[in-house]
């Protein structure tokens, strides 16, 4: 088709002349509000001193100069107009009682701490007088933004204004306006302020937040927020509402320092902080809650989770009150150490009891068309051991799946595999990585032994690294010296998937290998500690294997499990490992588990080969694949792709036909490859 | 794209808003307009395909280049029209979703009320067809069909893979076909 159709439609689709007039009117507006209200600010000083604000002010004609130029002005223009002996009306000069006292803000105390603040990069997007700290005496506020917002205090003393404090950096983000309101709680009082988080991505949100002035300085906290996550390109694209509670004063990060809560708890809370009521956009709750059982666990409808928790992170003061279809007359209600069943009537019974109960799933397992509730629980005293209990509220009954002294167990769902049973070894506290579905077969609750995921190929995967990043302070960069261009061979177990430095078993990535670095550079992997992943610092458990002469020794940085989606949480774990007189870092992300015996197998398989040998790269395989994949898998192996579609009989749509060059020729490394995909038959396609 | 490479990229968005790089292009009162006048049509088109409701797009509009003015630098203007391409996108899907639309304009009253352009016969057809694709189609087929963007372009608009953005315009393709006739990529 030529793109003339196209060009011809879509020229005639445009906005009116009328509104971009209006709307660049807008925006230009709204890029000098700040300068307005401070202006607005400044006019009513200005009157105060009986300096007469004209229409025609000066700084008006400068604004397209930038803001701080404009502030500049209109301090040059009033300390002009000051200086022109301009006639007071002597019936109207204020009093000594209304002279304003030596420490109250003016006008030009104003443009000097605006003109303090900004500069090329940094504007002023909003301007406050807020007594902040309660002394009786209101401070001057100016919110500055540069890629994050902070808020600048200014305070006036024996005359001279001086900037107390700034506070709020990394942590007011995408707000345009400071709306402090004062509050007193728990015989502290603080001012709270609300303002929308958006970060043009997968979050947008409300926040309340706080603001404290203490000994050491002003703190903030990030109080609660709502709002919508917004994954829609992903395998599994889904939307979601959010509501938190923000735990941490050392920093708001949205994503990280919080805890879910349901929509009542944050009615609740807000109410308790704010005294008023939320806004809160009405939700077809119904339609979310279809919308994400149909996404996230598209795959297995009869699976729902409820909480996942591990043992040193169960809420022990929330509780979590839910239904099941199919026993509307009944609310569940879970806490740390109970499950209990509210009947209509109010009667109450314990269902499950732990200690605790860390997770919580629904899922049918009888076909009864009833989820029963799988737990994973603590139990014990003095001997403690992980089990299952599972309770059917038809038919009123628990089981146990237990295997005291021997074994403990734990359960994960992550919508892409059934609800699954992990067996861990007692003694050892290892996985033992035998792991499957749990089913309830007649009386008995047990699941099926899988296939042994740690099973080795010897399938190998060569690939080059060439590029090191280091993380530090949330930017990557490049590190000093010159990395080396090397070539790792490794092994897999079957049943993974792989694509270049990834791996990754049931759509979790369980495995990911870094970059080398010659001993002889001096570099160290203590130097290169991950401290941080995802947001989560990492608790650094340094345990260093191996010694001197042994094939391989590395150390070990486990972080703390984080939850970054509905999905579930995962564990990091990052091995330095020396080969061949470099060091190769190797990363596992897994909820899956990853045994002790795995990673020794996937370690010991690592090897460095001859960069000769590795000038040529192996030209994967693609056909029959899924073009999005296929495409993927080359390119993140060094080739260009090009893709081509035709019909084909035998092969269904978007999979690829054939390649040029054949698989498994050895190329350079930037080969173009030839992809021809298909549509499927002509037939089929007539049909539409 | 796995859990991992969402989180990922989070982190790497984080990183570069952080970022503070002498030589970017500053977002600033001088140059807002003139990225408005070279944008705006472009973002209104990205909306009215997925929300398919004049006001709403306009709405659109307005909060994408709002939203641009909080940005404080970009690396090249191209990264600029990226970032349009995906807030647009991103906030109409979220209008979608809120279901603040609550019932689906006719084509003709989109055209006749709000465009006040004379269309083909075949053009109508077009629009129509483009508009009733699946809401992600829609952006990838209109930025290769008419803004002439390149897979590799599209997919770092969009933030997703080139293999995506093949599959996505050989569907877009396959319906447009019936209209239009034989299509090549």
């Amino acid at each position: 088709m030529s793109s003339a159709i196209f060009k011809s439609t879509y020229d005639k689709v445009r906005l009116s002349e009328e509104f971009k007039t209006a709307a660049k009117a807008r925006l230009t507006e709204y890029s000098v509000q700040t300068s307005v209200k401070c202006a607005e600010r400044v006019d009513a000083e200005a009157r105060a001193y009986k300096l007469e604000p004209s229409r025609s002010i000066p700084w008006k004609a400068v604004l397209g100069f930038g803001s701080a130029a404009a502030v500049l002005a209109l301090a040059v223009y009033i300390g002009t107009r000051s200086q022109e002996n301009v006639p007071i009306d002597a019936g109207s000069m204020p009093s000594s009682s209304d002279v304003a006292a030596e420490q109250d803000i003016t006008a030009q105390d104003i443009a000097q701490a605006t003109a303090a603040v900004v500069t090329d990069e940094v504007r002023v997007l909003d301007t406050q007088f807020c007594d902040l700290d309660f002394d009786g005496q209101e401070e001057l506020l100016l919110l500055s933004s540069w890629g994050k917002n902070e808020a600048h205090v200014f305070e006036k003393e024996n005359g001279v204004l001086t900037e107390s404090a700034v506070f709020g950096m990394g942590k007011l983000n995408y707000i345009s306006e400071l709306g402090l309101i004062p509050r007193s709680a728990a015989g502290e009082s603080y001012h709270y302020f609300t303002f929308s988080f958006d970060n043009g991505g997968v979050m947008s949100a409300e926040v309340l937040a706080a603001v404290y002035s203490r000994e050491s300085g002003y703190e903030v906290e990030y109080l609660l927020s709502y709002g919508l996550l917004d994954y829609s390109d992903i395998p599994e694209p889904f939307s979601q509402e959010f509501y938190r509670k923000g735990w941490s004063k050392d920093d708001i990060a949205m994503d990280t320092d919080y805890d879910d809560i349901t929509r009542e708890q944050f009615v609740q809370l807000y109410e308790q902080y704010t005294g008023t009521l939320p806004q809160l956009p009405e939700i077809d709750e119904v339609l979310a809650e279809e919308e994400y059982q149909a996404t996230v666990d598209a795959n297995y409808p009869e699976v729902r989770r409820l909480l996942e928790h591990y043992h040193n992170n169960v809420p022990w003061e929330e509780t979590l009150p839910f239904f099941i279809e199919g026993c509307p007359e009944v609310q569940f209600v879970w806490s740390a150490e109970q499950i209990t069943a509210v009947s209509a009537d109010g009667t109450e019974t314990v269902v499950v009891d732990g200690m605790p109960i860390h997770s919580v799933y629904l899922a049918d397992l009888n076909g009864d068309s009833v989820r029963e509730i799988c737990c994973a629980i603590s139990y014990g005293s003095g001997i403690i051991d992980d089990r299952i209990v599972v309770y059917d509220p038809v038919a009123d009954k628990q089981y146990q799946l237990s295997d005291r002294g021997y074994h403990d167990y734990y359960l994960s769902y992550n919508g892409m595999t059934p609800l699954m049973v992990h067996e861990v070894d007692y003694a050892t506290g290892e996985a033992t990585g035998i792991c499957g579905e749990l089913k309830l077969d007649g009386e008995t609750l047990c699941f099926e032994h899988g296939e042994d995921i740690n099973t080795v190929d010897t399938s190998d995967i060569t690939f080059l690294m060439s590029v090191m990043t280091h993380q530090e302070n949330g930017t990557f960069t490049l590190p000093q010296g010159e990395p080396t261009n090397v070539a790792v061979k490794y092994s897999l177990p079957s049943s993974w998937e792989y694509s270049w430095t990834t791996a990754s078993y049931a759509y979790s990535k369980v495995f990911e290998i870094g970059v080398p670095w010659s001993v002889s550079e001096g570099i160290i992997p203590e130097a290169y500690k991950v401290d941080e992943a995802y947001g989560a610092e990492i608790t650094v458990n340094e345990e260093k294997w191996g010694g001197e002469g042994d094939l391989y020794e590395y150390f070990i940085h486990t972080s703390t499990p984080m939850k970054y989606a509905p999905d579930g949480s995962f564990d990091v774990y990052t091995y330095v490992v020396e080969r061949s007189g470099y060091y190769i870092t190797l990363t596992f992300v897994s909820d899956a588990g990853i045994t002790q015996e795995t990673i020794d197998r996937l370690l010991g398989s690592v090897e460095i080969v001859s960069e000769d040998e590795a000038q040529l790269i192996e030209l994967p395989d693609v056909t029959d694949e899924d073009v999005e994949q296929a495409v993927d898998l080359l390119q993140a192996s060094g080739f260009e792709v090009t893709v081509e579609f035709q019909y084909d009989e035998t092969v269904q749509p978007d999979r690829v036909i054939s390649m040029q060059p054949l698989a498994e020729e050895m190329l350079e490394k930037g080969s173009t490859v030839r992809l021809f995909v298909s549509t499927g038959s002509r037939e089929e396609d007539s049909e539409g | 794209m796995s859990d991992f490479e969402v989180i990922e990229r989070i982190v790497k968005q984080k990183a570069f808003k952080q970022e503070r790089v002498v030589g970017m292009i500053t977002v600033s009162n001088d140059t807002i307009c003139g990225l408005f006048d070279a944008y705006c049509d472009m973002v209104y088109r990205i909306a009215l395909n997925i929300v398919r409701n004049n006001e709403e797009a306009q709405d659109i509009v307005m909060d994408s280049f709002v939203a641009l003015m909080q940005q404080t630098s970009f690396a090249d203007e191209t990264h600029i029209k990226a970032w349009l391409i995906r807030t647009a996108e991103n906030k109409s899907l979220d209008v979608m979703r809120s279901a603040r639309i609550k019932r689906s304009v006719p084509l003709d009253e989109v055209l006749e009320n709000t465009l006040h352009s004379s269309f083909s016969i075949q053009e109508k057809e077009l629009l129509d067809i483009v508009t009733r694709l699946p809401e992600k189609l829609r952006s990838t087929v209109y930025m290769h069909y008419y803004e002439d963007m390149t897979a590799a372009e599209i997919a770092q608009a969009l933030g997703i893979t080139e293999g995506t953005v093949y599959k996505r315009l050989e569907r877009g393709r396959r319906a447009l076909r019936k209209v239009l006739g034989e299509v090549n990529v």
